[in-house]
């Protein structure tokens, strides 16, 4: 009896104590879940990746644009044409122009208002820009810029930050009738809800209802897996406790509307009403229709099955489910209920051309920003980029790049798809990069030849020899006489080197001119090793050249590999008058506030003197008009002067050609990737698609200014004396100072030119 | 900036980059605004009242001649010139008030819509002046001066600043020839 009774004791001792012991580990337990919950909620960060943004559109009267391009940009902004007139975000077009609503962007140098105004052209130039509120004429006004991209790990979550300030009401009603009714009132688990749930899981069997709050909803998305046990939720209904106990609803609301996951875009997981709104409608979120916000609501249950984009249907019939509810609740009017209803699902899918057809820029962007950025920040921080692309540019020259590549294919008995190309494009006074293309394929996220593809250069070298040459004032001016004769050069291991011209032919004395127009090698290799191998690489360096090369007779004729960006690089120094300024893909990188972090403004450095500068510019000019690149001038008579130079490596392995205009220095290569032989010269591929590139974008004449250090002479027909300019032999030539030439005061042998017409017709040609 | 007023005798300097800066802002259309008070707060912090017209005044003083603030370009003008003049007007404000990088950023604006401009980029050097990047600010005011676009006023202006350059690095006689050069170009202008 006693022993029972002891039994009975022990049994209620140790039960007293389990129950004690199980309350305080559980209160302690609370205790740590609502620590943990608090800090991490606390310390949070939305992992928002870096965003890339082209170069705005600036508008101004008198300028060149095509209507149709305008609209295509407003089209890439997500601006609507049809049914919302009047808002931000939309456009109207009429006889002579449009009418344009913009949305305004805070600007890392300023802020753009939203504004409404009329554009007028006249043959494809801005006659007017108007502000329709006032009625006063705009001198300028900026878009917004078109996103290109962002930077992103290979798994990655992307979000737009959206603050609960910025939410639409309308949005948040219809995502709270729908998810949430009681979330204003409730502490964060809803009994009646959980009731509800639990009789109709019971009845099943399993659990196949859940009664998630949003705030449950939050805790699961952000701290919990997706298992469904009674046990994650009655953890994710304590730490719903836990988390409304310690932050407002506002704050709970807007995490909830920044993590919720919409959907995915490749290994891309789209985060947030906001990028919701831009993915899948084009739209900032306060652009949002009744019908594109019901839909969005709608996605949150089951974000792929009601896609949108692939699941068109599916999407329609639940956002219609939304908008039952809304009317049902009376929050939406039966007209409203209506109107959204009839309305399709429209989706504008431009996120995803936008990233993928600029991908060579986006490389070089990224490459150029892990300078300066860690990678983590790059993905994390909600950074914004702001690029130098001009999309139009851009565009163009992937599509020139595709289409001029089937076409010399075909001319020249190619096999299809053979050949490759890189295109860069720039603006040589600023060296902001315009556009640049890695394949002729738009969507080729492979090899970037635009930045890796190291190739012969060819004849490209041969401005640097010149104008190494050039720079020697009293030796050599642009009628001295050159030898293109055969030459032998033996190098230390003792293999013979003898170069020839690309027809074959020695041509004897010529003027330097001619050998640059004419691209002679013999000229070229003998006026090289005249002034020295080594001062000629000294000039590629000044003018840029970061690799090292080996100071072999045979860099005279391009036996360097560059890629064409480095060439770009150096030529921007000959199309910018001997300033140099380093290539630039980005302008500013604010952060998420739009706060300028770093600024990458122009560095400026005279790297050849202004006399032979100009020399060289005036020798490329006269390669378009009458050298090897003269069928650019036929192909363009009325953007002339132009300047450039072609270049081909052995067997025609790789097509060159870089020139410029007063707006544009283009270097194109053309070649393919194993390296094979093409049969092509600079002039016959790399040259055609210049041409047909320069025509579309617009280049304007390239000036070519009288510097301080040159003058204009008459001299005799070799360069090297000084004539009266009566002489009937006497040739006008600039001439750089100091030129140290002789000054005959008489014509010797030549006749006396008077004042004929002849001669000085012949001076305005050489 | 103390050290540029350590560096820099006041009195021309600052007549010179206040000349240049009226030059500059002449041609944008603003020659109404008083930009040269950037002289007085980063050269000069002792004066931060002194005016531009007070400097000009002392130096025509000291000249015994009339110095006469220069015309608005009237040729020469393009569109994309005219829609960025009010640009180059609010950048004048900016540099008035201090605020270089928002100047510089504006002014980086303008080049992109119109990088022949060359009074940007003469403003562009004059802020990498007041900044004393004197290298950059040389190169950039000699790229300026090699533009079509430049025209003796902006050419003197720049000759004025890269006379100020070589002051402020100690090159008097490179200071006198560019301040030669200036007064050539002023001459020449019609």
């Amino acid at each position: 009896m006693h022993d029972h009774e002891g039994h009975f004791s022990l049994v209620k001792f140790l039960l007293r104590h389990l129950a004690l012991w199980s309350l305080l580990f559980f209160v302690a337990y609370l205790i740590w879940l609502d620590y943990k919950v608090g800090q991490s909620f606390a310390d949070r960060q939305w992992a928002v990746p870096a965003r890339l943004f082209a170069s705005p559109l600036e508008l101004y009267s008198g300028m060149r644009l095509d209507p149709s391009d305008l609209e295509m940009t407003l089209r890439q902004l997500g601006y609507d044409s049809d049914t919302a007139y009047g808002t931000a975000g939309t456009f109207t077009s009429n006889l002579n122009g449009l009418t344009i609503h913009s949305r305004g962007h805070r600007f890392p140098d300023g802020a753009e208002p939203a504004r409404s105004f009329d554009i007028r052209f006249t043959n494809g130039v801005v006659t007017s820009l108007v502000d329709t509120s006032s009625g006063d004429p705009l001198a300028l006004a900026r878009l917004e810029p078109v996103e290109i991209g962002r930077i992103n790990p290979n798994e990655f979550e992307d979000r737009v930050l959206l603050s609960i300030a910025d939410t639409p009401s309308r949005l948040l009603k219809i995502l709270l009738a729908v998810e949430d009714r009681r979330f204003y009132s409730h502490i964060g688990v809803d009994p009646i809800g959980i009731a509800r749930a639990v009789i109709s899981n019971l009845t099943s069997g399993s659990i196949e209802q859940g009664a998630s709050t949003i705030t449950q909803q939050l805790v699961k998305n952000l701290y919990l897996s997706n298992r469904r046990t009674y046990g994650r939720k009655i953890r994710e209904a304590l730490m719903a406790i836990s988390l409304e106990r310690q932050y407002d609803k506002d704050e709970i609301v807007e995490a909830y509307l920044n993590e919720i996951f919409l959907g995915q875009d490749g290994n891309r997981a789209i985060h947030g009403f906001a990028l919701g709104a831009k993915f899948y409608f084009g739209k900032e979120i306060h652009e949002l229709s009744l019908a594109e916000s019901a839909t969005l609501v709608g996605m949150v249950k089951a974000p792929s099955a009601y896609n949108p984009i692939r699941n068109p249907d599916a999407a329609k019939s639940r956002r219609d489910l939304v908008l039952d509810l809304l009317l049902k609740q009376g929050l939406i009017t039966g007209e409203e209920h209506f109107r959204a209803t009839m309305s399709p699902i429209p989706v504008r899918n431009r996120a995803l051309v936008g990233v993928r057809s600029n991908t060579a820029f986006i490389d070089l962007v990224h490459a150029q920003l892990k300078r300066d950025y860690r990678d983590e920040d790059l993905k994390q921080v909600g950074l914004n980029v702001y690029t130098t692309l001009d999309l139009h540019i851009q565009q163009v020259a992937q599509s020139m790049a595709s289409r001029n590549l089937a076409a010399i294919e075909m001319d020249q008995d190619l096999e299809p798809n053979s050949l490759e190309s890189a295109v860069v494009v720039i603006d040589p006074r600023t060296a902001e990069l315009r556009a640049l293309v890695g394949s002729r394929e738009a969507f080729n996220v492979g090899f970037n030849r635009a930045l890796n593809a190291r190739r012969s250069i060819g004849s490209l070298v041969k401005p640097f020899v010149y104008l190494a040459a050039l720079e020697q004032t009293r030796r050599f001016n642009v009628l001295s006489a050159l030898d293109d004769k055969p030459i032998k050069l033996t190098g230390a291991d003792g293999v013979v080197w003898s170069p020839s011209n690309y027809d074959g032919k020695p041509h004897g004395k010529i003027s330097l001119r001619d050998a640059l127009v004419r691209s002679y090698n013999l000229a070229t290799v003998n006026l090289g090793m005249k002034i020295g191998v080594g001062r000629v690489i000294r000039r590629l360096q000044k003018s840029g050249l970061a690799r090292e090369v080996h100071d072999f007779p045979s860099l005279l004729l391009g036996a360097i590999e560059l890629s064409p960006i480095e060439v770009a690089s150096l030529y921007q120094v000959i199309a910018n008058d001997g300033y140099k300024v380093p290539l630039r893909a980005i302008r500013s990188v604010a952060d998420a506030q739009n706060s300028t972090l770093t600024r990458y403004g122009p560095r400026v450095e005279q790297v050849i003197e202004a006399a032979p500068a100009y020399l060289l510019q005036y020798l490329l000019t006269r390669v378009v008009t009458e050298g090897t690149a003269n069928a650019a001038a036929l192909a363009l008579p009325g953007q002339l002067p132009l300047a450039g130079k072609t270049g081909t490596s052995n067997d025609g392995r790789d097509s060159w050609f870089a020139g410029f205009s007063e707006n544009f220095l283009s270097v194109i290569w053309i070649g393919r990737d194993d390296n094979g032989k093409t049969g092509l010269t600079g002039a016959s591929g790399a040259l055609r698609l210049w041409t047909a590139l320069m025509r579309q974008i617009g280049a304007t004449p390239f000036r070519i200014t009288q510097p301080e250090g040159l003058q204009f002479s008459w001299v005799t027909p070799t360069g090297i004396a000084i004539l009266p300019a009566k002489c009937r032999a006497a040739v006008r030539i600039p001439l750089a100072l100091p030129h140290g030439l002789p000054i005959r005061r008489n014509c010797d042998e030549t006749e006396e030119r008077g004042f004929d017409l002849w001669g000085q017709f012949r001076g305005l040609f050489h | 900036m103390g050290t540029v007023s350590r560096v820099i005798p006041l009195s021309s300097i600052g007549f010179r980059v206040a000349l240049a800066i009226l030059l500059c802002s002449a041609a944008a259309g603003c020659a109404n605004l008083r930009p040269a008070q950037i002289i007085d707060r980063t050269l000069d912090p002792k004066k931060p009242g002194a005016s531009v017209d007070a400097t000009l005044k002392s130096q025509s003083d000291r000249d015994g001649s009339e110095m006469r603030k220069p015309e608005l370009r009237q040729h020469g003008h393009i569109p994309a010139e005219a829609a960025t003049q009010q640009l180059l007007t609010a950048v004048n404000v900016e540099i008035e008030r201090g605020n270089y990088d928002v100047a510089t950023a504006s002014i980086e604006r303008v080049l992109q819509i119109n990088p022949d401009d060359a009074w940007a980029w003469h403003k562009l050097a004059l802020l990498h002046f007041v900044r004393e990047n004197y290298t950059q600010a040389k190169s950039i005011a000699l790229r300026s001066n090699a533009l079509p676009s430049a025209t003796g006023r902006v050419a003197a202006a720049n000759w004025f600043l890269i006379a100020d350059i070589a002051r402020a690095t100690g090159d008097l006689t490179a200071a006198n020839v560019a301040y030669g050069k200036a007064k050539s170009q002023l001459n020449s202008e019609p």
